[in-house]
């Protein structure tokens, strides 16, 4: 039981927690009702879930270059994440997708919209 | 065990729970991909797969224990951030709400 190393356990809980937030997502994705509802359960996979994971990798890491690779991963894709996501939200507003009638769009924001 | 893992013991466990955990989001985002409603829910699906087979990949550095496998991971994270940018601009170009 105890003659695994203490940074066994350490990425251990790392690992499940980011499996976590992956996996919440894929639910999140499924189950919620329109595109932006959806598009913010799917950015947990690209931030805590990646983190959580290159976390595990740098504490199971034998050097410091594997360390650093896995932060250049980390590091890129929290970047990256919400440039697109920024994008995809914009183009799915100005293009009109439908959304659930319980949500309140500011008179303001039609003009942002794409005219007809 | 599940997996065959380059791990051992409760390292093993865990990765062989996570890769489990992947496969049922992948599967998630690939049923959202095939059958989103808008344009816009397939590319944030298939943004999401992209995400998932990153962080699959950092995983299975772990599993394997091959260290190649997290230069793959940079690599596709900067292939996916292109494509979501270049869907983006398509969806604003394309015709109507949705796509049917």
């Amino acid at each position: 039981m105890s003659d695994w190393p203490m940074t066994d356990w350490a990425a251990a809980a790392l690992l499940l927690a980011g499996s976590f937030f992956c996996l919440m997502a894929g639910i999140g994705i499924l189950r919620m009702k329109d595109v932006f509802a959806r598009m913010h359960a799917a950015t947990k996979a690209g931030t805590l879930g990646l983190a959580l994971i290159c976390l595990a990798v740098m504490v199971e890491a034998a050097s410091w270059a594997e360390v650093a690779e896995a932060f250049v991963v980390f590091l890129f894709m929290i970047v990256s994440a919400p440039i697109g996501a920024h994008l995809i939200g914009r183009a799915a507003f100005r293009t009109r997708a439908p959304v659930d009638p319980k949500t309140v769009v500011e008179p303001e924001a039609e003009a942002f919209r794409r005219r007809r | 065990m599940i997996i065959e893992t380059a791990q051992s013991g409760i390292l093993a466990v865990a990765l062989a729970i996570a890769v489990l955990c992947l496969i049922a989001a992948l599967l998630a985002a690939a049923w959202r991909l095939l059958t989103g409603p808008t344009l816009a829910d397939r590319v944030v699906a298939l943004d999401l797969v992209s995400v998932l087979l990153v962080v699959f990949l950092v995983l299975f550095r772990m599993v394997s224990g091959v260290a190649a496998y997290i230069y793959v991971a940079i690599a596709l994270a900067l292939v996916s951030f292109l494509a979501t940018v270049a869907f983006a601009h398509y969806i604003e170009r394309a015709r109507g709400d949705s796509d049917e």
